[in-house]
């Protein structure tokens, strides 16, 4: 018995995909892994398995993380070769660990490819300061400021595009989705894409 | 992959954009580059749909394992996508490539629905494809179009180039390897389409001239070319054992409608029920054996990470070696925590021990189909059970431990008086008081029958091709006479609306006339009928009107027993004789024995060289 973490892409066409299909489809991959999987009990059993931070459609992650759990020893590097040989376009397994302590997610690394005019001087400045956007929730929308859960980590000029490196509170109770970080500057800003490359925890 | 690129900006205005980019596990193909031919399989419906189509899974398997095909598919978009296509100018294109549809040689369409005729046309205008046959030149793609809808090509004959009636797995590779080789050659379209028509089993609509009486009534179907067969026979699989099956298919990232892999156990049916079309296209009776559906499952499971497998085929309790394939399932399904699921049961030998099995790992629906409500009516559709096997049945299943299921029933049927209609709420509240007839332990919610009624639809080949659709005004009277003869909360009412069964009845017993009708409708925007947001039976009536259609001709009218009907070209194995026979039995409430307790002579075992399941085999060695 061991709990198993897995560090994996969701890449290309995947982002597309929903959180609940992606889920599922990695169940499905788990299955077909042929890996000794441990079950839920229950009516409609289904193996065990927590994913970090569930990205939106349309984002891209380069290591996400997912927890499961296996009834026998197996070495890592057997558990990583079965999980690839499993997996479906856009998912790579980046790493596969013996998971010694909870998942429990802080921050996360983002990464924005935009087409604007902002620079990084201009862009350093703005994060660093007030950020006040509308954020919409169950019970309405508000206005907050979201500068407190938004640090800037750096901004390059790659293939005509603007590359915006932002780290974000990503605990499960405290998330900034980066859409955020984007709608701050409205207009200004066109998204190409959004990839999560790092989870801090 | 880069063919994506463009689609971009479409896939992020729409709703599931996981639809239209492919990408599942295994749905790999062939290097388009290093193919001699290359096909796009078009399903006229949503993803979800066509994705959980078996047949389209078994052709499309089957052409990228012949060494020179790439096959690829495509789905019809929902109208959100539509509309991004039609505003970036960009044509539908195939998953797997991004290819445009009318890149490819061939465009493959499967017909399981009247009602999706529209998207048939429309997905070939949102390809850029010229919609009517003849408008079609050198660099278009050849259309074809298969499938349980195409034993009546006429309707949409005008749209397709070449039809393959029949089970396809080895006609189509005769085709393709025809096109291939014409492809090679530099022959015309024309010629192609000449050469199509000489391969058992294919209809070319243009080599075939149709006139009419004044009545409306055909007066002459012939073909106009020398040469041309005047029949078309459907080719058949003699042994399934020995026909590729598809057990690595992709696995859908969004939730389909039959999300699992699914296991054809037989092809056919012993039944011969009057209404049912299936059960008389697809004779012979022909079944797999039991080890090559065992491991048919078992690799399926594997390679796919399905957790369950349901036995599709028309009336599994008919199945030889039903316990024996059951049996060995569950050798390793539990283990596997892998559900089996048994559709459409027959109740008249169904057994405990069977309802017990299913059930080990996960419960799945019970449905019993008894279809008409008197016994009387039982005989006259030639459904051989009684009320009392119903009764027993359902009791069994009550006993093991279920408190809900399904019946499914028809309204509209031939000879179908009020009694008959109340008839179904009796056999319901019957059901229901024998639930109660016993303390039952089933978690104090008591029981629940759902009884769900369709509209009878006169289909081609069948008994009853000849008798007309009860009025859409009959049709309503008694679905509510229903809803007033159930009295209790314990019996759940669904209904289907008549209006689309109405529409269905006009096209299932079509003729070429109704081109234009479905010309005018793509005209009109209409499409997507078999979804109740999009169907608009008063916009098909305005169709109907404006091309000088009556739907009436069609769907209410009792056909003569001696006029030339528009599918008569089409040879099933099964004789027109056996046919009208049959009519005349159901007439009279006389019921015909299933194939295996006595040969009927339908004569579907001219198929088989004569081999069939009424001499006593199985057909399956």
């Amino acid at each position: 018995m061991a709990d198993i973490r897995v560090c994996f892409t969701k890449l290309g066409n995947l982002k597309y995909i929903s959180h609940l299909d992606l889920q599922r489809a990695i169940h499905r991959m788990l299955v077909r892994s042929g890996l000794p999987i441990s079950y839920s009990e229950g009516f409609n059993p289904h193996p065990r398995l927590n994913i970090a931070l569930p990205l939106s459609i349309y984002q891209e992650g380069e290591r996400e993380l997912c927890d499961f759990r296996v009834t026998e020893d197996i070495d890592v590097l057997t558990i990583k070769s079965k999980l690839q040989s499993a997996a479906f376009p856009g998912l790579d397994i980046v790493s596969v660990e013996i998971a010694d302590r909870k998942l429990t997610t802080k921050r996360a690394v983002w990464r924005l490819e935009l087409e604007t005019d902002i620079t990084e001087e201009e862009f350093k400045t703005a994060l660093s300061g007030e950020m006040k956007v509308v954020k919409r929730s169950k019970t309405g929308e508000k206005t907050v400021d979201i500068s407190p859960m938004v640090k800037f980590v750096s901004c390059e000029s790659e293939n005509g595009f603007t590359v915006l490196r932002v780290e974000l509170n990503a605990a499960g109770n405290d998330y900034l989705n980066p859409s955020y970080v984007a709608a701050f500057f409205g207009d200004r800003v066109k998204i190409k894409r959004v990839v999560r490359e790092n989870i801090i925890f | 992959m880069s063919n994506y690129e463009k689609y971009a900006p479409l896939l992020e205005c729409v709703e599931k954009p996981g639809r239209y980019v492919g990408g599942e596990y295994s749905s790999d193909v062939p290097n388009p580059e290093n193919a001699e031919l290359r096909v796009c399989f078009c399903f006229p419906d949503i993803y979800e749909i066509g994705m959980s189509n078996l047949g389209m899974k078994i052709l499309q398997g089957n052409f990228n394992n012949s060494g020179y095909i790439c096959c690829e598919r495509s789905y019809m978009p929902w109208p959100d996508m539509r509309e991004q296509l039609i505003k970036h100018d960009l044509p539908l294109y195939a998953l797997e490539s991004g290819d445009a549809i009318n890149k490819f040689d061939i465009v493959a369409f499967t017909l399981q629905y009247e009602l999706s005729y529209t998207n048939v046309i429309a997905m070939l205008g949102l390809g850029k494809i010229p919609l009517l046959s003849k408008d079609r030149s050198e660099a278009d793609p050849i259309i074809i179009a298969g499938g349980p809808c195409a034993y009546n090509p006429e309707p949409i004959a005008d749209f397709i180039d070449i039809f393959s009636i029949g089970e396809g797995e080895e006609a189509l590779l005769e085709l393709t390897a025809l096109i291939r080789d014409c492809k090679k050659e530099g022959i015309s379209r024309e010629e192609i389409l000449y050469r199509a028509s000489q391969l058992e089993g294919f209809y070319v609509p243009s080599l075939y001239t149709v006139t009419y009486n004044a009545d409306g009534t055909v007066a002459s179907f012939a073909p106009n070319r020398e040469n041309v067969p005047a029949t078309i026979r459907k080719r058949i699989i003699e042994n399934l054992d020995n026909v590729y099956f598809p057990c690595k298919c992709a696995v859908p990232f969004l939730e389909t409608v039959h999300d699992r892999v699914m296991l054809e156990v037989f092809r056919g049916c012993i039944r011969g029920c009057r209404f049912c079309q299936a059960g008389m296209i697809y004779r012979p009776y022909r079944e797999k054996s039991p080890s090559v559906l065992n491991e048919n499952a078992r690799t399926s499971i594997e390679n796919s990470g399905y957790s369950e497998i349901s036995l599709t085929s028309l009336s599994i309790s008919d199945y030889t070696h039903l316990r024996e394939l059951i049996n060995g399932l569950l050798e390793w399904t539990d283990d596997k925590k892998v559900n089996l699921s048994l559709p459409s049961m027959r109740i008249d030998n169904f057994y405990e021990e069977l309802l017990e099995k299913v059930s080990s790992v996960r419960k799945s629906g019970l449905t019993f189909a008894p279809e008409a409500g008197t016994q009387r009516l039982r005989d006259v559709i030639n459904k051989n059970i009684t009320e009392q096997e119903i009764i027993s049945a359902c009791e069994k299943a009550f006993d093991g431990g279920r408190s809900s299921l399904k019946l499914y029933f028809m309204n509209g049927l031939p000879t179908e008086t009020d009694e008959d209609i109340k008839g179904i709420a009796s056999l319901g509240q019957n059901i229901v008081d024998t639930y109660y007839s016993k303390k039952r332990f089933g978690g104090g919610r008591g029981v629940n029958v759902t009884v769900s009624v369709s509209c009878f639809v006169p289909k081609p080949f069948t008994p009853f091709q000849w008798e007309p659709q009860d009025s859409l005004e009959e049709l309503e009277r008694k679905q509510a006479l229903l809803r007033s003869a159930i009295t209790t909360k314990k019996i759940s009412y669904k209904y289907h609306d008549a209006r689309v069964s109405r529409i269905e009845a006009v096209f299932a017993r079509g003729d070429r006339k109704l081109g234009a009708a479905l010309l005018e409708a793509y005209n009109r925007n209409m499409m997507l009928d078999g979804w109740d947001e999009y169907f608009s039976y008063d916009k098909w009536i305005d169709v109907f009107e404006s091309c000088g259609i009556d739907p009436a001709f069609y769907a209410n009218r009792r056909f003569g027993i001696d006029e030339i009907l528009p599918w008569d070209f089409i040879d099933i194995g099964v004789t027109k004789k056996f046919m009208k026979n049959e009519y005349a039995r159901s007439l009279k409430a006389e019921t015909t024995p299933d194939c295996r307790t006595k040969c009927s002579g339908c004569g579907a075992k001219s198929l088989c060289n004569g081999k069939c399941v009424c001499d006593g085999g199985d057909n399956n060695g």
